[in-house]
């Protein structure tokens, strides 16, 4: 029998599954001694530990950009002191299962720029990629080293009421959050030392070497010490914290687009006060629209001109490859499964969420029957836009929504309504349960890698789902307590 | 080093000298107000000359402003409106270091982060003269932090010459400002002003500059006009003079490279020192000629700099021309500042 609250704290799950309650972590299957350590502070004593960590984040400077109004407004990242725990043995599954998923993932992106058997044997819709906006024939042919497509993908991965834990989506055009998920770790050492005593807790400040083995690994050039750069979108992007982050973390060259030139040669260079440098990788966080104006969008001023003709000449490794956005669509989602299975000749070891496809006349119907009790969401947005939640919505919302699945019933899908499990958040002063979600990144060149844990949201408004910073979410550290440790 | 990084690089170090020296000036000129104000009628030093010194009257001039002390100290400490006031220096220094955080170790920005948001928050308080002095030396003490804190930790790369070179150009450029302003004023009216009072007016240049106890232990212990020029020009020992400014200037440019016709233009800057004659200059009032030609040329060395290491021309498309500072009637030749800033880019997503 489970315990539903702990009573010192008068905490309580809220008919739903809470991860420190009911999880692998938990109290009661000999998981870490949290509730009981935070008993010991008081409550007081936890406000103050949240408010040092709140000055801790404005003093370092870990903000997101909100870009509004003409004005960019940096907004002290969010941060919730008490930690979401996940036992060893559970992680070790869901790290197999998103490692299977980025395999396939990948060898269905350079199946379908190279030869697409998948549509040929009848196991994937052609049309369904032909008419992704994130397509991109004119790179057919392009065989990237490795064979992969998405060197970083950072997968959303749900509990249940049931506390299966599903993946809600990947992410592989350019995912973020990493940075925050090392920075919350940098944070409860400093802020909270003392639930370190009970347990081992598997590190994850190694990621930036893991990131810079793998984009090195993807230089063109052979010999010489290859010069890696991260390009950002510049200073007013939400996530340019996260840019800079990574480049102190890896040594590298932080580029914009200004900074960079294809010369005559095909070859990227940078302007550095000695003149032109070559440049061999570029970890990119401009979408593959902005990415260069010569390739994708005629119309546009941003990017450097030919820098996708430099990387189809084989002079310049970008990571992600571009048109590897094809897989990162909601209906390429529901067929994951499929995928796995036609790749990798697995079962899939993580469940995706129920998904009925609008494209598909049956199962439009049942989602148009059902709006009031799934979640509708377009196949290419991401961040949490223009979706619905059917359960909350209104019926003149819910109309309005039908008739855009009618309009244009490929870029809809419809999703069982889940209710993300909880875990205690320090809420003024008082700990109570809130939504969360979690976003591992995996990492991928000659060898697939998957971080300790990853970056747990927390919907911070009571009963919310919704954990986008964008929108009100916060986040929180992730532990992930060794197996052999338990209990003590 | 990216051109771009190197040009905000550059800024950082400048506007967060800019600050330091900022806060120490009206510190200096507070501490000796309360001096020179009760003993003398003729009254050689007063809070306007800050606005020549700082090259801010007109903008000054042009809003709202009591021109009595209150308002002058906060035209120069927390006007944003001020481009050389302290807040908005701050603010500059963060702005440039924030896109280029990556290339120093993270303390810097944390420093920086906090000294902005602190000052910043302290600003829109109430704003007595009697914590002035403390809250003013407490932001020279933070800039020297930072200086520290790169100073003990950095490699000597690129970007850490790039920065030393910010800082000895701005405070090269501060030096003439205030002996230009301070000296000047005081030569020119040697008969009105008794030899105490023109003693202490020279210790007050010195402190601006953190000077006083150095010039007693490298000079001598009597305060000498003559003497207190020549040490802030010409010595080579002491790191707010002149001369090692603008020798600094030369070392960090010698470790970059490249960059001949600066050397050059440094050149005919210690030939004019060499050739000048200190006594005749604290004689006459030739001084200020003397320093508005040493800030015409540290105005060509800045230009140089930046065609040099900023706005190359190797690739079409790219090229910002510099902007010849204007000179203006009033003493002192314009502050150079940052050309403005890049417009908002899009096109990036967050998932």
């Amino acid at each position: 029998m489970l315990a539903l609250a702990y009573a010192p704290l008068s905490y309580r799950a809220h008919g739903v599954f809470d991860e420190l309650l009911m999880g692998s972590g938990s109290r009661l299957s000999g998981g870490p001694q949290i509730l009981p350590d935070m008993d010991r502070l008081g409550q007081e004593e936890l406000g103050r530990r949240q408010g040092a960590a709140e000055m801790a984040i404005v003093n370092f400077g870990i903000t997101f950009t909100v870009y509004s109004e003409g004005e960019n407004i940096d907004r002290a990242w969010p941060f919730d002191v008490i930690p979401r725990c996940m036992a060893e043995s559970e992680w070790r599954r869901l790290e197999a299962g998103l490692v299977q998923r980025t395999l396939a993932l990948n060898a269905f992106i350079n199946d379908l720029y190279n030869g697409q058997k998948i549509i040929k044997d009848g196991h994937f819709p052609g049309e369904v990629v032909l008419e992704s906006r994130n397509w991109r024939p004119e790179l057919m042919g392009m065989a990237p080293k490795f064979g992969v497509w998405a060197h970083i993908c950072g997968s959303d991965l749900l509990r249940d009421r049931d506390g299966v834990m599903y993946v809600l989506e990947d992410n592989l055009r350019v995912p973020s959050g990493v940075s925050y998920m090392l920075e919350n770790r940098m944070l409860t050492k400093r802020i909270l030392p003392e639930l370190f005593h009970h347990q081992r807790i598997l590190p994850v400040d190694d990621y930036p070497s893991h990131l810079y083995d793998v984009l090195a690994s993807l230089s063109p050039r052979t010999g010489d010490r290859a010069r890696v750069v991260v390009l950002t979108p510049g200073v007013f992007n939400s996530a340019y914290f996260e840019h800079t982050y990574l480049a102190q973390q890896m040594g590298v060259e932080l580029v914009e687009s200004r900074d960079l030139v294809v010369d005559a040669d095909d070859t990227v260079q940078m302007k550095t006060i000695h003149g032109l440098k070559r440049v061999d990788v570029i970890y990119r966080r401009i979408d593959d629209d902005f990415l260069d104006p010569e390739a994708f969008r005629p119309d546009s001023m941003l990017g450097v001109p030919g820098l996708v003709r430099a990387w189809r000449r084989g002079k310049v490794a970008l990571a992600n490859a571009p048109g590897t956005g094809v897989a990162d669509d909601k209906v390429v989602y529901s067929y994951m499964p499929r995928i796995i299975r036609y790749y990798l000749d697995q079962d899939p070891i993580i469940p995706n969420v129920p998904t009925w496809r609008c494209h598909i006349p049956e199962e439009r119907q049942h989602v148009l029957a059902n709006l009031d009790k799934l979640v509708i969401k377009p196949a290419n947005e991401s961040g949490g836009y223009g979706m619905l939640m059917g359960p909350h919505a209104s019926a003149a919302e819910r109309e309005r929504f039908a008739g855009l699945i009618q309009a244009n019933p490929r870029n809809y899908i419809g999703q069982q309504t889940l209710t993300p499990s909880t875990v205690p958040t320090l809420v003024d002063g008082r700990v109570e349960p809130r939504h969360v979600d979690l976003r591992p990144f995996i990492l991928s060149g000659e060898r697939t890698w998957v971080t300790a844990g990853g970056l747990t949201r927390v919907a911070l408004r009571r009963g919310s789902f919704v954990v986008n910073s964008s929108q009100g979410g916060g986040s929180k550290d992730t532990w992930v307590i060794a197996d052999g440790d338990r209990g003590k | 080093m990216l051109s771009r990084v190197a040009e905000n690089v550059y800024w950082t170090a400048r506007y967060l000298e800019r600050a330091e020296d900022s806060a120490r000036l009206v510190v200096a000129t507070h501490q000796a107000m309360l001096d020179i104000a009760p003993v003398s009628q003729v009254q050689p030093m007063n809070w306007e000359q800050l606005l020549t010194i700082t090259g801010s009257r007109e903008t000054f001039l042009a809003g709202a402003r009591r021109a009595d002390e209150a308002g002058i100290v906060d035209f120069l400490v927390r006007d944003e409106e001020n481009p050389g006031s302290i807040l908005r220096s701050l603010r500059l220094a963060r702005e440039n270091l924030r896109t280029t955080r990556e290339l120093f170790p993270r303390e810097a920005w944390e420093f920086l982060n906090r000294l902005f948001l602190e000052t910043r928050a302290a600003c829109g308080r109430d704003f007595p003269a009697a914590k002035r002095v403390e809250f003013l030396e407490g932001i020279t003490q933070e800039c020297l932090k930072i200086a520290g804190l790169l100073d003990a930790t950095m490699v000597r790369d690129e970007t850490f010459s790039m920065f030393r070179l910010g800082r000895y150009l701005e405070r090269a450029d501060m030096v003439t400002r205030i002996l230009d302003v301070r000296g000047a004023l005081m030569l020119t009216r040697q008969e009105v002003v008794d030899r105490p009072l023109r003693n202490a007016l020279w210790l007050t240049v010195l402190k601006s500059l953190s000077g006083d106890q150095m010039y007693r232990r490298q000079v001598r212990p009597r305060i000498r006009g003559v003497e207190v020029l020549a040490f802030l020009l010409k010595d080579r020992s002491f790191p707010r003079a002149f001369r090692y400014g603008v020798s600094g200037v030369s070392r960090c440019l010698a470790a970059i490279g490249g960059a001949d016709l600066a050397q050059g233009i440094i050149g005919r800057i210690e030939e004019s020192l060499y050739l000048a004659d200190i006594t005749r200059l604290a004689d006459n009032a030739g001084l200020h000629d003397f320093l508005d030609g040493l800030q015409l040329l540290l105005g060509q060395l800045h230009l140089t700099i930046s065609r040099t290491y900023f706005d190359q021309e190797v690739v079409a498309g790219v090229s910002v021309g510099g902007v010849v500072s204007g000179r203006t009637s009033t003493a002192t030749v314009s502050r150079c500042s940052r050309p403005p800033a890049t417009t908002p880019l899009t096109g990036g997503t967050s998932a």
